[in-house]
């Protein structure tokens, strides 16, 4: 029975991606006047269950209803269209028009005589929305010259705008709305949200419980794609939502830990001063051979920069990078991999590999000199390499010829680790979420071969997907928050810290 | 240098991606975007002023007038395709194809026809049809507008040469007197390539149909969500501009008295590197009518300029080529970013 | 279908499989295939390049300038030239990221704006001089043509199997994730500009061996033909598919195609429709429409 005051509701939403389970079974409501609070950790199934709700993605099965009717969303446009508005971090108002003109964009019809747009009713009804979210903006101010937080105000007065158009309260979906928003500004939002509340139903997703628990009259807590609590911030405490986020630990052998090294080689990279986009302050850290180093911290903490500034994907603002003591040149992330620096990227599909070449044409393209005498690639040498790692990685493929696209997520994974450790040059490896995405199975392969680097000799820098993969595969742990590095734990493998210990340096 | 780091970061995660320096603002370079051209172009006349006394001459600058109209209502076409973020290459085929059909429509020494203004009519219309071509194989069959243009330009050249026959048709005085017409020492089309400007300047500012283009060079993603009909957009854009390369091919008619298939040769250059020069990003969204107006204006000015200093006609050309290139990556330099993939 | 089309031709046109077509074949063949197949590596790059029949009409017109002069040397500082063309295009295009479509077709504007300009817009006969040995023919094909067959062999081994050959098809296919695996992919996009520009070079050597005229415009009509025999032949202008063999069998359809409606009697003057309209279709049913997000 789905309660009537319901404006939103899914019911058993199931989303498979071939070989995960995203979403298993997700019931959940949004009720008129109030805001929901919806948590988890990366992967838990959040951003799946907002494109589901927004019509970006289609469930495998379950529903999702509308105003108490099943309805089914093909696109954005479908959600916009039904009272669904959005904010999200990606901005979705158009930066080259003027605030009015985004606030009816597509919607002018009402608005236009003989073609031409009514300009000053248009200013008109802009600025009367602008006022309900209480900012004094000219409407005829361009998108672009906007702040962060004004942008964001008049994302709000275009998500009610839409809202107001159906037969129910507006909607409005808010994800990680305030990542970027410090003191005032964050004020401001919450007591807009305050002042909406009674008119409006919002699901609000935070990686920043105490805001959380602040806004929300409920909260939801999603883990591994299942809801597995519901809360009224009344009966719950931060504390008692990170357990429940990251629920009850694996065994420690989930991360092979017994293969965990205690010992570790030289340096082998050392960094200085390193600043680049999304650091406040120059961060330095040596990383040794054998040695698991986990950077974490939440969205904006800048450790993605970190990882990128090393291997020459982003410029750095300052920064002395050294492989085995002797100082690099890294400019491009081909100057990092002439000099044994290996890059998983989280973004496999676009990133990490070539869907359409082969698994021999993925696997050795790092180090295809290694293939070649001179020019001319060896074509016997790749195949027997290639076969050599799909049996040692227990890589599931028809062949060695077969386009990587044929390949699960899993395995795909596995050739783009394949394609560094394969060659003795490799001496660093830098991994960003290496099993997001991936089943329980394929995520222990893939700790596996992190672990095989280590033994090699290979120093690992990683930026785990969640907290408890960081903490259970690393040495060391490096926490970050706001661009700033806060605190710094050892992780033997017969003492861990909690997860616990860690959020306090992280939020 | 930390607070250089935090605003770039702050900028990015604003969604605007500024590596011009921090003092171009999105404001500033709106504002140098409207009048850099205005300035270029004074600049330009005053330099040449200077250089050569028969340039600022009422004679010299009733030609450059004269020789605008084309490029100008080219122009006009071209920046509406751009601002969507497309490109129309197909200006100069579309533009003989329709020459070619007016005249064996109008009163001409081939065949019998007088048709009067409807041969014009059909011009445009023959010119909005193909124009109309590129925008539905464009918009409905997905494919980049560069390629389906190009395929256009050598069609439109195609039905031109097919049309030839064995003589150039030539048009009777009566037929062109529209065009060539002049008033205040200028000819009437030059008045006509104003209105155009005029027109094309309010449908831009004015229109829904005009923000939606600017809204679809902006985020075509994000205008779709929001309920544009981008596709219709695009191809009513793409039709507009056919019919104003075949308004340019009754104008070059019109001039010549006779049709021919290299009339519009060189035209593509001229009209891209002025929209372009105007402020009008090939990446759309930006920029507008009236600035490529002012774009083109240099063109030709730059053009006159060449010629009254005796350059060979073919170094000009080549040199246009160049502006092209010139004007093309100066306009993009600040949208560069580190491993940004462009084909 | 290349069976196919030869089978229509000449059951439509029983005089398409005498002995002078088929040499009219030879002759045309050899140069859009050498333009097709540096337009294919520029387009296996996911680029394109608008100006290599115009670079290729320059190239034809220093060339038959020098080769009085300088002989063999000239030919092969032309060549290296119209590399350098080449480069310098690629360069412009990754350096500023702007367009390979724009940058090339400003460098259309320049290089046939040059050839007019050095050849005062004539077309003259060539003295082949010390090279004469470029124009004698072997069974009465140039021996310039032979010798583009034999590059194109070459080529096509290289490509697969060189370091180069794996990396351009890899910078084709996603430029991001083989950038991301070390490969230093603006350079391998400026070397497909530059072989653009070789195979440019070498087309204006087989135009001027087959012709003994050196004409500024005449290769400039073979642009559209080209891009239309590599895209015929099954390489995507997204990218990262096709290769020698396919543009082969393109340029012999082209090739076909030319003849064909020569012998059929069909005037020239409605060829560019055809070609244009064909290039637009194999455009349609070759592209990989998943890998643009938006198409402008």
């Amino acid at each position: 029975m789905t309660d009537m005051s319901a404006v939103l509701a899914v019911r058993d939403l199931v989303k498979e991606y071939p070989g995960t389970v995203a979403l298993n079974d997700v019931t959940l409501e949004l009720r008129a006047g109030e805001v929901l609070g919806l948590i988890g950790e990366n992967g838990a199934g959040k951003s799946t269950l907002l494109k589901i709700v927004t019509g970006v993605e289609q469930p495998s099965s379950g529903e999702v209803l509308i105003n108490g009717r099943a309805t089914k969303l093909r696109g954005v446009g479908d959600a916009n269209a039904i009272g669904i508005g959005m904010v999200f971090q990606e901005q979705s108002l158009i930066p080259n028009l003027t605030i009015a003109e985004n606030l009816f964009l597509g919607r002018e019809k009402a608005l236009t005589s003989f073609g031409i747009i009514r300009r000053f009713e248009r200013r008109k009804l802009a600025r009367e929305a602008l006022d309900r979210v209480g900012i004094d903006l000219d409407p005829k101010t361009v998108v672009e010259d906007l702040s962060f937080v004004q942008r964001q105000m008049v994302e709000i007065a275009k998500a009610l705008l839409i809202g107001e158009s159906s037969d129910h309260p507006p909607i409005l979906l808010l994800d990680e709305p305030t990542s970027v928003l410090e003191g005032g500004d964050l004020e401001r939002l919450f007591s807009l949200l305050d002042k909406l509340r009674s008119e409006i139903a919002v699901i609000f997703i935070s990686h920043r419980l105490d805001e959380v628990l602040q806004v929300s009259d409920r909260v939801y807590v999603l883990r591994d794609g299942e809801v597995v609590a519901e809360r009224a911030p009344s009966e719950t405490s931060e504390h008692d939502l990170h357990l429940l986020m990251v629920g009850a630990e694996h065994s420690d052998d989930y991360f092979v830990s017994e293969r965990q090294r205690t010992e570790f080689d030289a340096v082998r990279l050392r960094v200085d001063n390193l600043l680049v986009e999304g650091l406040k302050e120059p961060i330095s850290f040596k990383l040794h051979g054998g040695e698991v180093v986990a950077f974490v911290g939440t969205e904006g903490s800048g450790i993605e920069g970190v990882a990128k500034g090393v291997v020459g994907i982003l410029d750095r603002a300052s920064g002395e990078i050294a492989v085995d003591g002797k100082t690099a040149d890294i400019r491009l992330p081909s100057d990092s991999a002439a000099l044994g620096i290996g890059y998983i990227p989280s973004e496999r599909k676009t990133e990490g590999v070539l869907l359409s070449l082969s698994v021999r044409e993925n696997l050795t393209l790092a180090y295809l000199d290694e293939f070649a005498t001179r020019f001319v690639v060896s074509r016997k040498r790749e195949k027997a390499v290639t076969r050599e790692w799909i049996d040692r990685l227990r890589v599931k493929t028809p062949g060695v010829e077969v386009p990587m696209r044929s390949l699960s997520g899993g395995n795909q994974q596995k050739v783009v680790l394949a394609k560094w450790l394969l060659s003795d040059r490799l001496r660093v490896l830098v991994v960003v979420t290496p099993t997001r995405g991936l089943d329980v199975g394929a995520k222990v392969d893939v700790y596996d071969v992190i672990r095989d680097a280590a033994e090699r000799g290979v120093a690992v820098l990683l930026l785990a997907d969640t907290l408890e993969e960081a903490i259970g595969l690393s040495n060391r742990i490096m926490v970050f928050r706001d661009g700033r590095q806060t605190a710094s734990f050892n992780a033997p493998p017969d003492k861990k810290p909690a997860p616990l210990d860690l959020v306090p340096w992280m939020v | 240098m930390e607070s250089a780091v935090d605003t770039a970061q702050k900028k990015n995660r604003s969604g605007v991606v500024d590596r011009g320096g921090s003092w171009l603002t999105p404001r500033r370079r709106r504002r140098l975007a409207a009048w850099g051209p205005v300035l270029t172009l004074l600049l330009l006349m005053l330099v040449l002023t200077l250089l050569n006394s028969k340039f600022a001459t009422a004679a010299n600058l009733k030609t450059v007038a004269n020789q605008s109209a084309i490029p100008l209502v080219l122009g006009v076409g071209l920046a509406m395709v751009i601002l969507l973020g497309a490109i129309d290459l197909s200006i100069e085929g579309v533009m003989v194809a329709a020459m070619f059909s007016i005249a064996l429509l109008a009163a001409n020494n081939v065949n019998d026809n007088d048709l009067g203004v409807l041969a014009i009519l059909i011009g445009l219309g023959i010119g909005a049809s193909f124009g109309l071509a590129n925008g539905l194989v464009n918009a409905y069959l997905r494919i980049p507008s560069f390629m389906v243009t190009f395929g256009t330009w050598f069609v439109g050249i195609g039905v031109a040469q097919k049309l030839l026959g064995r003589q150039p048709p030539r048009i009777d005085l009566e037929a062109r007197s529209w065009v060539i017409e002049q008033r205040f020492g200028i000819q009437q089309m030059f008045y006509i390539a104003l209105v155009v400007v005029v027109l094309g300047a309010v449908v831009l500012r004015f229109t829904r149909l005009g923000r939606h283009i600017y809204a679809i060079g902006g985020n075509e993603e994000l205008a779709a969500q929001s309920g544009v009909r981008v596709r219709r957009v695009k191809v009513t854009v793409f039709a507009l501009a056919g019919m104003l390369s075949g308004l340019a091919g009754a104008f070059a008619l019109g001039r010549a008295g006779v049709a021919d298939v290299t009339a519009s040769q060189g035209r593509l250059f001229t009209t891209i590197a002025g929209v372009v020069l105007g402020g009008t990003l090939l990446s759309g969204g930006r920029g507008g009518v009236l600035q490529s107006s002012v774009g083109i204006v240099i063109m030709i000015v730059l053009r006159n300029g060449m010629i009254l200093a005796g350059v060979d006609p073919f170094l000009q050309d080549a040199a246009e080529g160049g502006i092209v290139i010139a004007a093309v990556i100066a306009m993009n330099w600040s949208s560069r970013a580190k491993l940004r993939v462009v084909a | 279908m290349l069976v196919l089309l030869v089978g229509g031709v000449s059951l439509l046109e029983p005089n398409f499989l005498n002995a002078a077509s088929l040499r009219t074949l030879a002759e045309q063949f050899p140069l859009i295939f050498m333009l097709a197949l540096g337009q294919m590596t520029v387009i296996l790059l996911g680029r394109i390049d608008l100006s290599n029949a115009a670079v290729a009409s320059f190239a034809a017109i220093v060339m038959a300038k020098w080769i009085p002069d300088f002989g063999v040397v000239g030919v092969l500082a032309v060549l290296a030239i119209t590399t350098l063309i080449g480069v310098a295009h690629g360069w412009l295009h990754v350096r500023a990221q702007t367009a390979s479509f724009m940058i090339t077709l400003g460098g259309l504007g320049v290089w046939s704006g040059l050839a007019l300009f050095v050849s005062e817009g004539r077309s003259f006969g060539v003295d082949p001089g010390f090279a004469s040995r470029l124009f004698d023919r072997t069974f009465g094909i140039p021996n310039a043509a032979i010798f583009a067959i034999a590059i194109a062999a070459f080529y096509a081994y290289a490509l697969d199997n060189t370091k180069f050959g794996r990396r351009l098809y890899a910078v084709g296919n996603g430029q991001r994730a083989a950038s991301m695996s070390g490969v230093h992919a603006e350079r391998v996009v400026i070397a497909g500009f530059a072989l653009s520009g070789f195979f440019s070079g070498l087309a204006g050597l087989v135009l001027i061996s087959w012709l003994e005229i050196a004409s500024p415009t005449t290769a400039n009509a073979l642009l559209l033909p080209a891009i239309a025999a590599v895209i015929l032949g099954g390489t995507a202008i997204t990218g990262g598919v096709g290769g020698v063999g396919r543009t082969l069998v393109g340029a012999l359809m082209i090739a076909v195609l030319r003849v064909g409606l020569d012998v059929a009697g069909i005037e020239t003057s409605i060829q560019p429709i055809i070609f244009g309209i064909l290039a637009v279709i194999s455009v349609a049913t070759t592209i990989d429409r998943a890998r643009l997000p938006v198409i402008k």
